[in-house]
C-alpha cells in the first residue's frame, strides 16, 4: 500500500461508510484485486448474501478512487487462463485506516447491541 | 477474436444507459465479468439462475445509469463554470486587451447587423403586396449609349398600356426629391413619387386613408 498525499482528509469525514463500500474497502483489505475478484470475494464473504452488480460495484470504485481512498495499479495481465488485462485496486493509506475507523464503529455498534441482549451469545465487550 | 453471443450483445445495448466516459472505462470490464457470472450462473443453478443474474442486472442498471449520467453531466457543468471563471479573470487582468477586444467585435457585430438588415429587406424579403413573384419592372433602353435602365416617356407609356396583352396591368412610377415647405421651420428635403392614376391597382393594394386615384385623375 502506498502512502497518501500529505493534507489529505480526514478520516471522520468518510464514517459512516455504505456498506457496499465498506465490503469493498473490506475486499482490498486483503490485497490488490480486480473488479471481478472483489466480486467473487464479497459473495464468499458473506455466504452469496451479498451480490455486487457491475454498476453499483464499478460506480463505487469510481466514488472511492476519486476520494483517494483506493487506487489503480496500472493494467496487468492477472487473469490466468484469460488473455484479458483488468485494472486491478488496491487501499490506500487513508482507504486503510477508513476501513479500520469504520470497522471500530461498527464494533461499538454490535457491542452496544450485545449489551441489551440483541444478539445472543457471550455477554457485552 | 471472439464473436459476441446475443447476451452479450444485448449487455452492450444496456450500457448504453451509461455516460461515455464510464463506458470507457469500465464497460470491457463489466461485459466480462457478466459473461463469467452467467457461465457460473447456468452450471450452478441452471436457467432460473441465469434469469434471475439478468433480472439484478436490469435493475443495477436502472439504478446507477441515471445518477451516472447527473454525475457525468454535472462535472462538464463545472469544467465550463472553470473555464468562464478563468477566462473573465483573464480579461479583467488585461483591461486594454479587453477593450481592443470588445470594440472589436462590437465594430464587426454592428457592421454585419447592418449589412443583414439591408440584404434582409432589399433582397430576401418579399416585396408587401400580393403575388409580388407577379410584378416586374419594365425599363427601356439605349444601346448607343450603353444604357440599360432608361424611363419611358409618357407617350410611350401609353402605347404600352394600349398595345401590351402579356399584362395584367400597367403602371408608371417616377421618384425625386422636392423640397417641402412647413408652415414654421426650414424646408425639408422628401422623396416624392409620380404616379399613373392605376398605380396602387397593379399593386393590389388601397390608399390606408381616402380614396384610390380614378381615371380623371390622370394627365
Amino acid at each position: 500500500m502506498t502512502d497518501d498525499a500529505q493534507g489529505s482528509p480526514t478520516v471522520e469525514e468518510f464514517l459512516p461508510m455504505t456498506a457496499v463500500e465498506f465490503e469493498i474497502l473490506l475486499a482490498l483489505a486483503g490485497g490488490p484485486l480486480h473488479g471481478y475478484g472483489i466480486m467473487k470475494e464479497v459473495e464468499r464473504r458473506t455466504g452469496g448474501a451479498t451480490t455486487l452488480h457491475p454498476g453499483t460495484l464499478y460506480r463505487a470504485l469510481d466514488r472511492l478512487a476519486g476520494s483517494g481512498l483506493l487506487e489503480e495499479i496500472p493494467e496487468e495481465l492477472v487473469d490466468e487462463g484469460e488473455d484479458e488485462r483488468r485494472r486491478n485496486y488496491r487501499l490506500t493509506a487513508l482507504g486503510l485506516r477508513v476501513a479500520r475507523a469504520e470497522a471500530l464503529r461498527l464494533q461499538s455498534q454490535v457491542g452496544a447491541a450485545r449489551a441489551r441482549d440483541l444478539l445472543e451469545g457471550a455477554g457485552p465487550g | 477474436m471472439r464473436r459476441r453471443t446475443p447476451g452479450e450483445r444485448l449487455h452492450r445495448i444496456l450500457l448504453r444507459a451509461y455516460p461515455p466516459g464510464f463506458r470507457a472505462r469500465h464497460g470491457g470490464e463489466m461485459v466480462r465479468d457478466f459473461r463469467r457470472r452467467v457461465s457460473e450462473a447456468r452450471s450452478r443453478s441452471g436457467l432460473p439462475g441465469v434469469l434471475r443474474l439478468w433480472a439484478g442486472l436490469i435493475v443495477d442498471t436502472a439504478r446507477n445509469a441515471p445518477p451516472a449520467r447527473w454525475a457525468a453531466w454535472k462535472e462538464g457543468a463545472d469544467g465550463m463554470r472553470e473555464d468562464l471563471r478563468y477566462a473573465l479573470r483573464s480579461l479583467v487582468k488585461s483591461p486594454a486587451f479587453t477593450a481592443v477586444a470588445v470594440l472589436t467585435l462590437a465594430l464587426g457585430i454592428g457592421a454585419n447587423t447592418a449589412i443583414f438588415s439591408v440584404v434582409d429587406s432589399v433582397l430576401l424579403r418579399p416585396l408587401p403586396y400580393p403575388e409580388p413573384e407577379e410584378l416586374v419592372l419594365v425599363w427601356g433602353r439605349m444601346d448607343q449609349r450603353g444604357v440599360t435602365e432608361f424611363p419611358h416617356s409618357p407617350p410611350d407609356f401609353r402605347d404600352y398600356q394600349r398595345h401590351a396583352t402579356r399584362f395584367e396591368g400597367l403602371a408608371s412610377v417616377i421618384t425625386f426629391p422636392q423640397p417641402l415647405d412647413g408652415r414654421d421651420g426650414e424646408p425639408e428635403q422628401v422623396d416624392v413619387g409620380g404616379v399613373s392614376w392605376n398605380f396602387f391597382d397593379v399593386l393590389g393594394i388601397s390608399p390606408a386613408l381616402g380614396r384610390d386615384f380614378q381615371p380623371e385623375d390622370g394627365v
